[in-house]
């Protein structure tokens, strides 16, 4: 069988005397597929994809274990030189907002045809003419004039379409998107997912896609992985998991997005909230991360972390959970 | 509470308009004006909670501004609490700001970084010079304990909070004047959703307990379904619809409304099944160039030769939901 699009195995980084940003995070993406990895702020989500990346941003932070493949190719052991031919080819990445991302001073064609001849020497006319296409194949109409035009005539939308086809131009087997649709509003977002759709369903590119967004989940992933405070607490197919969350961090993510409702209420309702916040690195303590804001912690949640566990395939890591890890 | 057609207005405007002239490429150029808010007559019943949906652009904001008298209206008129506030300026001015406040949507760039936060939350009541000093620390005190934080957190800067902490901060500044009115524009848009929920959760006790009347603009049609009483729906500046809450999420009429609801990305428990996504094509027209008949023509699958020649004009579909659609009775 060939080996997945992305394997992450018992993934560590850890801030210089601090304490570890990523704990033994495991998953895998097989190609092809969809990976949502959720979760608030500061659970490590765009660190992991930073560590993918061999993007760190800064040296205080260090990976200390775990492995990284990429279709295959180990990204922790390749030369830099190796890492930065691999990152186009092998895998690229978008983020939440394309305007930080593209260069002011240059035109959206440029930028293109640089991508495209990262990857592959070509005459710049014949770059250009592809990026032309790369443009239509994202559903940016009359690409010829856009190929000319700055980023700051773009819209959001138009933006990310660009970033979109410089991210597909070295046809990367792994497509790594943070919070791509965020910034944008909810029509431009439902546009946004039929090209990564689109795209994906042409080329075969697995995407990881980073959202706090579970709506955005349910469109778009094939599996989930649930993140809270550097760790993996939850991994399992979309609908396994959007029907019967096992982790109480999951069921309370689900539960406190006010999403359009089925009936309505006569009034403002309640909404269910997950009481407290994500952690600060330096207050994890030994134990479960979450027991502090867990309706269901005890004493023992509180005194050893529970392992990730359950049938491969779906598991979670919670020792409240029945099919889940024995104290 | 519930309102009905006899609750007295806390808000009413009668077609608003802002315009911004833009700059001329060159003295022989026509003149060019961005229509941000172009014609808005809405009515906010006292004790509720009215949101106002669209795309950016829509002229959401504003049109929220335009209401506060932070931003000029260029025509239409204004009434808070049954009272013309449209000309109305100086001490009276400042009068009505005690009246009617506003909780931003960035609580990291509304609050000024080298500021304490006690001693921002104590501004407007310093500007408006409510009570004296000590008063008005107690006050700012009290107002800290009940938005959730202590009231030692007053002495520090804002980088030492949380977003959902500094959003607290941001009420507790709102409701310093003790306005009756309070404007939410974007309240919960840049927080993580497990803090949404807890910082919509605090509005709705502030509401039920100081009788707040609420303008809530958001682009989160999900969260505007769970909260609003009424609901209208911005396009390019207009009213293309509006109804109560029930009428406008069960039985949508305008083609925009119809795409704003379907492009909602859904978490369907039962089965997990992926739905595609049904995107409506292209993107809002440019609000300088604006076409002759509806604004929406260019992106509405339904639009007739008409709908390109002739505006249409909001008109009553249902008692109390308009609709300004040319293809809806």
């Amino acid at each position: 069988m060939a080996s997945p699009a992305l394997r992450v195995h018992d993934l560590t980084v850890e801030l210089g005397g601090v304490g570890r940003i990523l704990d033994g995070v495991s998953f895998e993406l097989p190609r092809g597929q969809t990976l949502g990895i959720v979760g608030e702020s500061g659970c490590g989500k765009s660190m992991t994809a930073l560590a993918v990346m061999q993007l760190m941003p800064s040296p205080a932070l260090r990976i200390t274990a775990g492995e990284i493949e990429v279709a295959g190719e180990s990204m922790l052991r390749a030369s830099e030189r190796r890492r930065r031919a691999m990152r186009g080819s092998e895998l690229a990445m978008i983020f939440q907002d394309p305007m930080t991302s593209l260069n002011p001073l240059y035109t959206v064609g440029d930028q293109i045809v640089e991508s495209i001849r990262k990857n592959e020497a070509m005459p710049r006319r014949r770059a250009m003419a592809r990026a032309g296409e790369l443009l239509g194949a994202v559903g940016i109409p009359d690409p010829e004039r856009h190929l000319r035009e700055y980023p700051h005539q773009l819209s959001g939308g138009k933006r990310q379409r660009v970033m979109i086809a410089m991210a597909l131009a070295g046809d990367p087997g792994l497509l790594i998107a943070d919070e791509p649709t965020t910034a944008l509003d909810v029509t431009v977002q439902a546009q946004i997912f039929d090209v990564l759709r689109a795209m994906q369903a042409r080329l075969g590119t697995a995407i990881m896609m980073i959202t706090h967004d579970m709506g955005a989940v349910a469109e778009m992933a094939d599996r989930v992985v649930v993140m809270y405070a550097g760790r993996v607490v939850e991994e399992g197919p979309v609908g396994d998991i959007l029907t019967a969350p096992r982790h109480p961090y999951t069921r309370g993510l689900i539960a406190c997005i006010p999403h359009m409702a089925d009936r309505t209420f006569d009034e403002w309702p309640e909404l269910p909230a997950i009481a407290g916040t994500v952690p600060e690195l330096a207050d994890r303590r030994h134990g479960c991360a979450f027991a502090p804001r867990c309706p269901l912690a005890d004493r023992h949640c509180a005194e050893a972390a529970p392992p990730l566990a359950g049938a491969p395939g779906w598991r979670s890591a919670c020792w409240k959970d029945p099919i889940g890890a024995r104290q | 509470m519930t309102a009905t057609p006899e609750t007295p207005a806390a808000i009413r405007t009668e077609e608003l308009e802002v315009r911004f002239p833009l700059r001329r490429r060159s003295p022989f150029a026509k003149p060019a004006v961005v229509h941000a808010v172009d014609g808005v007559s809405i009515t906010v019943r006292r004790g509720t909670t009215f949101g106002i949906v669209g795309e950016s652009g829509s002229g959401k904001t504003t049109t929220a501004l335009a209401i506060m008298r932070l931003q000029e209206a260029t025509g239409g008129r204004i009434w808070i609490d049954g009272e013309d506030i449209t000309e109305r300026d100086g001490p009276a001015l400042r009068e009505l700001r005690k009246r009617i406040q506003i909780i931003f949507q960035d609580p990291y760039s509304s609050l000024n970084p080298r500021r304490r936060v006690g001693a921002a939350v104590r501004e407007p009541l310093d500007l408006i010079g409510i009570g004296d000093a000590a008063w008005r620390d107690r006050h700012v005190a009290e107002l800290f304990e009940r938005v959730g934080l202590q009231p030692e957190h007053m002495s520090l800067f804002p980088h030492q909070f949380s977003g959902g902490q500094r959003q607290r901060i941001g009420i507790a500044r709102a409701l310093a004047t003790r306005p009756a009115i309070v404007v939410c524009d974007e309240p919960v848009s840049a927080l993580d959703v497990a803090i949404q929920a807890q910082i919509l959760n605090l509005m709705r006790e502030l509401k039920q307990e100081f009788g707040l009347t609420y303008l809530f603009i958001s682009h989160n049609l999900g969260i505007v379904q769970r909260i609003c009483d009424e609901v209208a729906v911005m396009y390019l500046g207009r009213v293309v619809e509006q109804a109560d809450r029930h009428t406008l999420f069960a039985r949508p009429q305008h083609p925009y409304t119809k795409a704003l609801i379907a492009a909602v990305p859904r978490v369907e428990p039962a089965g997990g099944t992926r739905s595609p996504v049904r995107s409506s094509a292209g993107e809002p027209p440019s609000p300088v160039d604006l076409p002759p008949g509806c604004r929406f023509a260019s992106r509405c699958p339904l639009a007739q030769p008409r709908c390109h020649a002739e505006a249409p004009v909001l008109r009553a579909h249902a008692p109390g939901h308009q609709v300004a659609c040319h293809l809806v009775d």
